[in-house]
């Protein structure tokens, strides 16, 4: 019993580090795929998910545009519209005030969540790549492979775009510029986890959402107090698997929530995001820290 | 032997566990803020000309490129064009020409009790997050879309309340396109200028002059419902602060003052007017009641004191004096009352400004916490904002003569006229307040002393 025991560690230990050896080269093919878009046709969505008719003179009608109401997200306020003051014309010419008509607002659609219905035809990647039959694996060819798909993915991914962008960066400079100092690696949390490629990870996700995909708050009122965490999983091709927002939590208003808003946008924007696919389990789940208050983490 | 094994396992099994939950920590502290591009492709016109759909969206893009916090992707580059303000768009085609965000809106003609109006919607989508982006109405509740009516001559302002609501909800602060701005229109030799108060919208389309201009008139000033105007004017001889009531098309003399009145300005709430009294070659600041036409002297010093201007709450006047030996800024209690100075000390009026050159014309922001003005040093004059406790001065703009700041309502851009050089002709401009997006407000004729009406109702 006392010899099966140090046997049964070291066959589990064995399998782990077999594991954690060629975990890496494991869906070697799926990687750095340009997702091409999926055209649906969202006007005959719009008629099959019979979303109201926007245009009704009904809804001129403050009291008959209540029954909107319930279609609120937030229908946390009076459910009666206010109508604005008339206009005044301000020409001597024409001192008579001229009546403006009531200030509506739109009726609300039948289906709060229009991108859902959009999402339900779109593919997922994944599980399309996960039935391909998995060819013999060369270790040191698939790596070759891999980086020269991933050249190429980034290459095919700027000729697509209509119009360069104002300020490339090269991914390596920026990356060995932006990687954080050993000392300060070594006092981040979770510091023992990391390595090399994970300090070159940060950089290069990091670099891309500075300089291409972030508006940044500079222009609001007391930035440094608009900061936003966000937990961001990513599938193995780059795409946004899911998006969390961390901090703030809850509905935010006014200007937090449009650095919530340009946070998750820039996140959207920026994916997918070209990464080795052999670090895939480093990047799969990112926490995403942007505003002023995190420069010190 | 058995120990070193079952060691090297156990640290073998936690590493292969670490990397196979480790998580990346990505930090931006700070981008270059970039304007945000947005696609407005021309609205649906339902029932009217397609002209009116088209200046209603040319007007959108137009007020919301000006901010420079934006920029509109050129229609030529969109790929879908069978838009429908009903349902999403195909969001692959707007990531594809990189917009941020996509509007869709119709214009359309109604009817209402046997008049003919114009109606405008819009709807705006999250290009990226691939959602509708709602809006906040005016009573504070969350709608997918806005919708405005209007008489079909003001279609305008159907599309300047339109880039208000998206100005508004993509930069979390209130707008400023549905407003106007009062001028002194000057045309004639310099010599023989005539001057006259002019008013048009922000953008300076449906400029209307309101004086005849057969008497000089300077320093028109706004009241916070945007339905009176006071100036001043050379009118019977001596300059005095009229009023000008835009619904009534009449002006009146503001108070029974025997001597010279100026720098008229209202007070936040708009039942007062603060006013400039020269007497004896002395002037002071003095506060009128609108209804009782009542006034009462707020500084009492053998100096220049001049251009009051109230704080948003009210309880605080800025204005400048030479009492310093210099024209300097001063920030004093509306009730007179002592107050502790940044500088130091307790004082009825305390100096906020103590750098080298002149200071003149200060505005109190509407947001309550900085002070615009004109500086005048090494023979160039900028307009400038500085804290209200006289710190973190910034010029904002420096040429041979600026002038005459005013802010807009949401306190996020100054307007003020400019004379590029000796002898040039005045113009109006306007600045962010970061100090970007310097740009010249357009006017039939040359212009002086610009005054931003409230956002209108």
């Amino acid at each position: 019993m006392l010899r099966g025991l140090p046997a049964s560690i070291i066959v589990h230990a064995a399998v782990f580090g077999a594991s954690y050896v060629t975990f890496p080269y494991w869906g070697v093919e799926s990687r750095a795929y340009v997702v091409e878009a999926v055209d649906v046709n969202f006007a005959e969505l719009g008629e099959i998910t019979n979303i109201a008719p926007l245009i009704e003179q009904e809804v001129e009608e403050p009291e008959e545009a209540a029954p909107e109401e319930p279609e609120e997200e937030i229908p946390e306020e009076p459910v009666e519209e206010e109508l604005p003051e008339a206009e005044q014309d301000v020409s001597n010419e024409t001192p008579e005030p001229v009546e403006e008509a009531p200030e509506d607002i739109l009726p609300d659609f039948e289906q709060d969540e229009p991108e859902e219905q959009e999402d339900e035809p779109e593919p997922e990647p994944e599980p399309e790549r996960d039935t391909r039959p998995q060819p013999p694996r060369d270790p040191l060819a698939d790596f070759l492979n891999q980086s020269e798909t991933t050249f190429k993915s980034e290459i095919e991914t700027r000729r697509e775009r209509p119009e360069p962008r104002p300020v490339p960066q090269e991914p390596p400079k920026t990356a060995l510029k932006d990687a954080p100092k050993p000392a300060e690696t070594r006092n981040r949390r979770g510091s023992g986890e990391r390595n090399g490629n994970t300090a070159r990870l940060e950089a290069l996700i990091s670099s891309r959402i500075r300089n291409e995909c972030w508006a940044g708050v500079d222009d609001l009122p007391n930035p440094e107090r608009y900061n936003v965490q966000m937990k961001v999983l990513l599938n193995e091709n780059g795409t946004l698997a899911d998006l969390q927002v961390v901090e703030p939590k809850g509905r935010q208003s006014s200007y937090m929530g449009v650095a919530v808003d340009r946070a998750t946008r820039a996140v959207g924007k920026c994916a997918p995001f070209k990464l080795p696919a052999d670090d895939y389990e480093i990047w799969k789940e990112i926490d995403v820290y942007l505003g002023l208050g995190y420069s010190s983490r | 032997m058995l120990k070193r094994l079952i060691c090297a396992a156990f640290v073998g099994l936690l590493g292969s566990l670490s990397v196979a939950t480790a998580q990346l920590e990505v930090v931006v502290d700070r981008a270059d803020l970039k304007p945000t591009p947005l696609a407005i492709p021309n609205f649906e016109a339902i029932g009217v000309d397609a002209e009116t759909s088209q200046l209603i969206s040319d007007v959108i893009r137009s007020d919301l490129e000006s901010t420079g916090l934006f920029t509109i992707t050129p229609e030529e580059a969109y790929i879908q064009t069978d838009l429908n303000i009903e349902v999403a768009p195909r969001f692959a085609d707007w990531k594809i020409i990189q917009s941020d965000a996509l509007v869709v809106g119709t214009v359309e003609q109604i009817t209402r009790d046997g008049n003919d109006l114009i109606r405008g919607s819009v709807r705006m989508w999250d290009v990226y997050g691939e959602e509708l982006m709602r809006f906040e109405d005016s009573a504070g509740r969350q709608v997918s879309g806005r919708r405005f009516t209007t008489t079909p001559e003001d279609a305008r302002r159907i599309a300047h309340k339109i880039a208000d609501a998206i100005y508004s909800r993509l930069t979390g602060e209130d707008g400023y396109f549905d407003t106007r701005i009062v001028y002194i229109a000057e045309t004639g030799p310099k010599n023989a200028r005539v001057k006259r108060l002019a008013i048009m919208d922000a953008d300076g389309a449906n400029v209307k002059y309101l004086t005849s201009g057969a008497f000089t008139v300077l320093t028109p000033r706004f009241s916070p419902e945007a339905q009176q105007i006071t100036y001043m004017s050379y009118e019977g001889g001596i300059p005095r602060v009229y009023l000008y009531d835009l619904r009534r098309a009449r002006q009146e003399v503001l108070g029974n003052f025997r001597s010279m009145t100026f720098a008229p300005r209202f007070s936040r709430d708009g039942n007062s007017v603060l006013l400039t009294q020269a007497t004896n070659g002395n002037s002071d600041v003095y506060l009128m009641d609108l209804q009782t036409r009542q006034s009462r002297r707020l500084t009492d010093h053998p100096a220049i004191d001049t251009s009051p201007s109230m704080s948003p709450d009210g309880r605080q006047i800025v204005f400048n004096s030479d009492r310093g030996g210099s024209p300097q800024l001063y920030v004093m209690n509306t009730d007179g009352s002592p107050r502790t100075c940044p500088s130091g000390g307790r004082d009825i009026a305390c100096r906020i400004t103590f750098g080298t050159g002149r200071y003149s014309t200060p505005v109190w922001s509407p947001r309550g916490d900085l002070i615009a003005f004109t500086k005048q040093t090494r023979g160039r004059f900028h307009i400038g904002v500085i804290g209200i406790d006289g710190r973190g001065e910034r010029l904002l703009t420096e040429s041979y003569l600026d002038e005459g700041p005013d802010w807009s309502p949401n306190g996020r851009v100054i307007t003020f006229f400019r004379e590029a050089f000796p002898g040039a002709s005045p113009t109006l401009w306007s600045v962010d307040l970061t100090g970007r997006n310097l740009r010249p407000l357009p006017t039939p004729t040359d212009a002086s002393d610009p005054a931003w009406s409230p956002l209108l109702e």
